[in-house]
């Protein structure tokens, strides 16, 4: 008994702290990934084949209601487009005249959320894409809205991907309005960020949208990130605390996006 | 570890306690969903001193890390310790009511989670506040539910 209980300490301890990056532990860590995701497609089976059955029996009318509706938005993000792209060739005339690099076109590919993982102190979620659709470590991973999270392991068919709000996730801001820099952490609360260090007397106000600054190189520039909440004022200290509410919903949605090709194209 | 007929058994009933840990939740519960491997192998621990032991303990706790995602081997080290307090004093435990079995489960349980959170934490992950001992509140609830199916099941199949 003695010595087994030594054993698998000792293999656990081992595998914690000296095995967990190894790469010699590339293949086997990409299998349980795969294999950890599909044991939570087999537990949401029976979820996914209730609401399949339910698409199945959604009605006529409200099939024809969600087409009418879908029609008309495509319809107003058309002509939207059409302002867009004239407003992105002035752009890129400004930026070449400024000298400075051109802001890149990004493509997305669109992935499908598995689960969120178990462990409820992590906001974790486990997307059907991996190595095999060219996802890597760190990709930024996007919502209809906003930005949600990136992705921290990758197996072959699936990927693990850290939220904003989890509480070891940062992810560097500026205010939309003003311009002012910070970093926006999580919390561990699914509707709560923190912007700490931001000097009291800066111009931030309740209600400003902060968008990813491009900073630190992960994340693209310009993707909304959170709407400003509270501001926390301290009388003595000479620095407030913003709290601020994910834009993205992170809770609901089956389907996200991951941001490829990040490498600026065009001149300094 | 196992050896003898019925081995399947347990090793099933491990893989429905790790299905029934990734059954999707909504989010604002997941804080709330008990134990479940880990009472699994409590219970066969407690049934079979002689054929379970620490070495499936930390098959399981890699599992359930691999499962969550979090650095593998965390649990297992708690795992291991809380089976071998089991196999110290299963006949102790054995001879006790239902209550008082479940809170002795409930505090190993927490036992594995502290101990886990400490690794954890030694790897950069952050846990805040002590919501990470709910699950073992929570498996206190279900130590006899559990305990009464598993004995079903073992006595259909009469693993011994």
């Amino acid at each position: 008994m003695g010595w087994r209980a030594t054993l698998a300490i000792g293999c656990s301890l081992l595998l914690l702290f000296y095995l967990r990056d190894h790469p010699a532990l590339e293949t086997p860590r990409q299998f349980t990934i795969d294999s950890a995701a599909l044991v939570y497609r087999i537990a949401a089976a029976p979820v996914s084949a209730f609401h399949s059955l339910g698409a199945f029996f959604k009605s006529y009318n409200t099939l024809r209601a969600d087409n009418d509706r879908l029609s008309q938005e495509n319809l107003v993000l058309k002509g939207q487009t059409q302002t867009l792209a004239a407003v992105l060739a002035e752009n890129g005339r400004y930026r070449a005249l400024l000298r400075s690099a051109e802001t890149l076109e990004r493509e997305v590919m669109v992935a499908e959320i598995i689960a969120l993982t178990a462990a409820p102190s992590r906001h974790e979620l486990i997307i059907d894409k991996g190595s095999a659709d060219a996802v890597y470590m760190g990709q930024p991973l996007l919502g209809a809205d906003g930005l949600m999270g990136q992705v921290i392991q990758v197996g072959q068919y699936s990927s693990h991907a850290l939220l904003i709000t989890d509480a070891t996730h940062a992810v560097p801001v500026q205010v939309l309005r003003s311009g002012v820099r910070g970093l926006a952490e999580g919390t561990g609360t699914l509707n709560r960020l923190v912007v700490r260090h931001i000097a009291a007397t800066t111009d931030i106000k309740e209600g400003d949208t902060l968008v990813t600054s491009g900073l630190g190189g992960l994340f693209p520039s310009g993707y909304p990130v959170a709407t400003v909440k509270t501001i926390v004022k301290q009388p003595g200290s000479s620095f407030s605390q913003v709290i601020a509410e994910p834009i993205a919903h992170l809770d609901r949605g089956r389907h996200v996006m991951l941001a490829l090709d990040l490498t600026p194209s065009g001149s300094q | 570890m196992i050896a003898e007929r019925g081995s399947w058994v347990v090793l099933g009933s491990i893989f429905v306690a790790l299905l029934l840990v990734a059954i999707p939740v909504p989010v604002m519960w997941r804080g709330y969903v008990p134990d479940w491997p880990l009472l699994f192998l409590f219970y066969w621990v407690l049934a079979l001193p002689t054929r379970v032991g620490v070495l499936l303990a930390c098959v399981v706790g890699m599992l359930t890390d691999l499962l969550d995602g979090s650095p593998v081997g965390a649990t297992s080290v708690g795992a291991v310790l809380a089976v071998l307090v089991i196999l110290v004093s299963y006949q102790r435990v054995r001879q006790f009511d239902g209550l008082k079995q479940s809170l002795v489960m409930g505090l190993l349980i927490s036992l594995v989670h502290l101990v886990e959170q400490r690794l954890e934490t030694f790897l950069g992950w952050q846990h805040v506040g002590t919501a990470f001992l709910m699950p073992a509140a929570i498996s206190v609830l279900f130590w006899v539910p559990v305990r009464n199916c598993l004995r079903f099941v073992r006595r259909f199949y009469e693993v011994q």
